[in-house]
């Protein structure tokens, strides 16, 4: 019980310390660039989140032979 | 304290066309970093809900909070380009009202994305929150309806 709890206050601390990086490294990017990268050159085609999406729709459509 | 780093950096120099898009490259780069910590999540949920769920639309069901996550954040990917696309006129026209009405929407989106975090049990990080006050003063009232 208590090595779970210190295991979720581990991954809580690295979730911590990986967006403090992002925001510092955004930060940087910011203050370096006086014209920033365009916002179609940093985005995806599609988002990890949406493929995520389809994927699991498949997967529950395999399963069901929907 | 590093949100308020951010916010006055997009302040800092430049004409407000700089500052907008430095808003927008921040906003982009929050989105990307959101989106790579809820892809796993969600794969993780889907997994779930696979095992549990008999057909679709119990699974959609069961992923219903997560897909309404998945919407904000292709919601926003499109509004920020939208927004990139009209501070490009602006620079063109000097017409505000384009992109004023499209970073609105798009600092919505933003909000609504901390609340869509909360509901399927993810700490929503500090640089989501820190975009919204970032694209507050680029944004005007957002019109359209976004769903949630």
């Amino acid at each position: 019980m208590s090595e779970s709890k210190s295991n979720a206050k581990q991954a809580e601390l690295m979730d911590l310390l990986k967006h403090t990086f992002t925001i510092a490294s955004t930060i940087m990017g910011a203050i370096r660039n006086d014209k920033p990268e365009r916002v179609d050159a940093i985005l995806p085609d599609e988002l990890k989140t949406s493929i995520a999406k389809a994927a699991g729709e498949a997967r529950m459509r395999a399963k069901s032979g929907e | 304290m590093l949100g308020a780093a951010l916010t006055a950096v997009v302040g800092c120099g430049g004409t407000f066309s700089d500052q907008a898009r430095r808003a927008l490259y921040i906003s982009a780069e929050t989105l990307v970093s959101v989106d790579g910590t809820v892809a796993p999540a969600y794969a993780a949920a889907s997994e779930q809900s696979v095992d549990i769920a008999a057909d679709l639309v119990e699974y959609r069901r069961l992923m219903a909070p997560w897909n309404e996550l998945e919407l904000t954040l292709r919601m926003a990917r499109a509004a920020l380009l939208r927004s990139e696309s009209e501070l490009d006129s602006y620079e063109h026209s000097g017409r505000k009202v384009g992109l004023v009405h499209a970073v609105g929407c798009l600092t919505v989106l933003f909000e609504n994305m901390f609340n869509d975090l909360h509901e399927v049990g993810i700490r929503a990080p500090e640089s989501v929150m820190t975009t919204v006050q970032v694209l507050r003063p680029f944004g005007g009232f957002c019109d359209e309806r976004i769903e949630e």
